[in-house]
């Protein structure tokens, strides 16, 4: 069952007097219970999707067309109300930098007790204790003397480990995280990776992962995105894409990944395409070594080329 | 996380206290006087009545304009009130204006300024035109103005004062709201289903304070300064009630002739309260300019 459906969603950026054309048109469908990454280079657009989908988008945003349907309801079309009902709820998220997602004024526990209270009701007292649970269960040391610590107090792990006890407190069907390993040690990441997924099956939850690190992406998602340019290049389950990828961009991003034996490092020549601009044919076409002249002149729709595997390229 | 287990009390780092942080920055004579001649005066404000002061405002005609004195310090005045006891109890009522008209500023302004930098646009350009409008308009005419309509009441006198002050501060908190708008902690209280204004109570004003706290004192010193500078112009204040800037505006017609003492006291309180209040005003901003 389909629990979030994006269609066709465009978002553009006004910057001054330039217009970033930052999503372009993208259409994905996540599976209720899957854990699906999207990955993709700085600029590809993963980002955004993920605040479009809570509506978070900073103000000089406009989505220009398209869906998210959530459960069925679209959820750009909801008021203001309706949404907060939503977030935190139903869909909740983790962010990139958690120290800075964690207000520095108030004790840890008090801000997941909070977000308990908020959602549930119920007495302060209980909210707390269930704070300090969480925290528990997110692997905080002395989790009921760490509740009453400022984030402050907190290294960078532990904040992110919090983040996600306040992500577990609220139970959601869908959880969100943005790229929640970036800045921590690699030790660590490993760590909350297994955490989150520990947390997403413990809640029978949907995970989107964003991330750019494909290494990490397929230690815990059995979905992956590749995103470039604001639009979806291939989607398929983890075997699919990083086993056998079928667009010549998952292969040269792939091929980076995979090591350099020795020789020089790989990379794909060219850069990024500017997303001021518009263009016809596929945004991947000036660094493609197999870009024909259809290239230049259509771009690929998202065509399925084996069952639950597709590909936006002419020659997949 | 092996430096929680080998310390289960967790915080092992202790904030030093503000007084601590604040000497650290300013020195310790800095603070030390300045706070020093605020509380003196603070002090004096609220025992002046248990004092063994004279009666401040008990004329005596057979002892009109006569020098500084063991029997009167400061002297005495036109009507033969004592000086120094005015000028002691004119801390209660200078300050008393001052400072309520400050908070009503600051409780009107802070809102007021959190919003409007949250919220931005439309709402946001309306509230900042308007503020600047305001701070646009002289402020002894607009203080005239008013009492002629409103009646000279001490009460109009504090809403003229708290009128200055909302502008001052609802665009300090728009200022620093502005920038946390986008704060991954505010972003992270929308993912939470917070509603926007939870989020500006709960969230951005208890982190836009600092620097309120820092103003407050200067505000003080500037609200001391429009009050007495109002009842100068006998706006407000009505002599006998003891107060600085009505008792230096009758010293003022004696000062030629040699009477120098109505004002200069009177004055140097002013003076001293204002010179005083900046200071702990840029001591405090210490705090927030070079955080520890």
């Amino acid at each position: 069952m389909v629990l979030v459906d994006i269609q066709n969603l465009r978002v553009q950026f006004h910057i001054g007097r330039d217009v970033v054309y930052a999503l372009r048109g993208i259409s994905m469908q996540i599976e209720r219970g899957t854990r699906t990454a999207i990955v993709g280079e700085s600029g590809s657009g993963k980002t955004v999707t993920a605040t479009s989908m809570l509506r978070l988008l900073p103000p000089t945003a406009r989505i220009t067309e398209g869906r998210i349907l959530f459960q069925g309801t679209d959820l750009l079309a909801l008021d203001e109300n309706e949404l907060r009902r939503i977030r935190g709820s139903k869909i909740c998220m983790v962010f990139q930098n958690a120290a800075a997602a964690l207000n520095p004024l108030y004790p840890v526990g008090q801000q997941i007790a909070d977000v308990y209270h908020h959602h549930n009701g119920g007495s302060k007292r209980e909210a707390w204790q269930r704070a300090v649970e969480v925290l528990a269960a997110t692997g905080i040391p002395h989790p009921e003397v760490r509740a009453r610590n400022y984030p402050f107090e907190y290294s960078g792990g532990m904040a992110q480990r919090a983040m996600i006890a306040m992500a577990l407190v609220c139970s959601p069907q869908l959880l969100i995280a943005d790229e929640p390993t970036s800045g921590l040690d690699v030790t660590i990441q490993v760590q909350v990776l297994d955490l989150i997924q520990d947390v997403v099956e413990r809640l029978n939850a949907t995970l989107v992962l964003i991330s750019h690190d494909i290494s990490l992406v397929s230690a815990i998602c059995n979905r992956v995105i590749v995103m470039y340019a604001g639009t979806v290049m291939e989607a398929g389950t983890a075997g699919q894409v990083l086993e056998h990828p079928a667009n010549p961009y998952t292969i040269r991003l792939l091929e980076c990944f995979a090591g350099t034996d020795g020789e020089e490092m790989p990379y794909i020549p060219g850069r990024v395409p500017d997303l001021r601009e518009q263009w016809q044919g596929c945004c991947f076409a000036g660094r493609c070594p197999r870009a024909q002249d259809i290239c230049w002149r259509e771009s690929p729709a998202l065509r399925q080329v084996e069952p639950g595997h597709y590909s936006s390229c002419h020659f997949s | 996380m092996t430096t929680a287990v080998a310390n289960p009390k967790g915080a092992s780092f202790t904030r030093p206290s503000l007084l601590r942080r604040l000497v650290d920055t300013n020195g310790f004579w800095r603070v030390a006087i300045n706070f020093g001649v605020l509380l003196v005066f603070i002090g004096l404000g609220i025992l002046a009545p248990v004092l063994p002061l004279q009666n401040p405002v008990k004329p005596s005609p057979m002892n009109t304009l006569q020098p500084p004195s063991a029997e009167n310090w400061f002297g005495t005045d036109r009507d033969g009130m004592d000086i120094f006891s005015r000028t002691i109890h004119a801390i209660r009522t200078d300050f008393t204006l001052a400072i309520s008209s400050v908070l009503i500023g600051i409780a009107l302004g802070v809102p007021l300024g959190a919003i409007s930098g949250y919220y931005g646009g439309l709402l946001d350009n309306i509230l900042t035109r308007i503020t600047e409008v305001f701070q646009g308009f002289p402020q002894i005419l607009f203080g005239m103005a008013f009492i002629a309509a409103a009646g000279n009441t001490l009460t109009n006198v504090v809403l003229i004062v708290a009128f200055y002050n909302i502008p001052v501060y609802s665009k300090m908190v728009r200022s620093v709201v502005v920038p946390l708008r986008d704060v991954e902690f505010v972003q992270a209280a929308r993912v939470a289903g917070n509603s926007s204004l939870r989020i500006v109570f709960r969230h951005i004003i208890p982190n836009a304070l600092v620097p309120v706290f820092a103003q407050l004192p200067l505000s003080c010193a500037y609200a001391v300064q429009m009050i007495a500078g109002l009842s100068f112009i006998g706006l407000g204040v009505e002599i006998p009630k003891p107060e600085w800037g009505s008792m230096i505006q009758v010293g003022a017609n004696y000062i030629v002739f040699g009477k120098w003492w109505l004002s200069v006291f009177p004055g140097l309180a002013l003076f001293c309260s204002v010179w005083v209040l900046n200071n702990i005003s840029d001591i405090l901003k210490s705090l927030w300019t070079r955080r520890v």
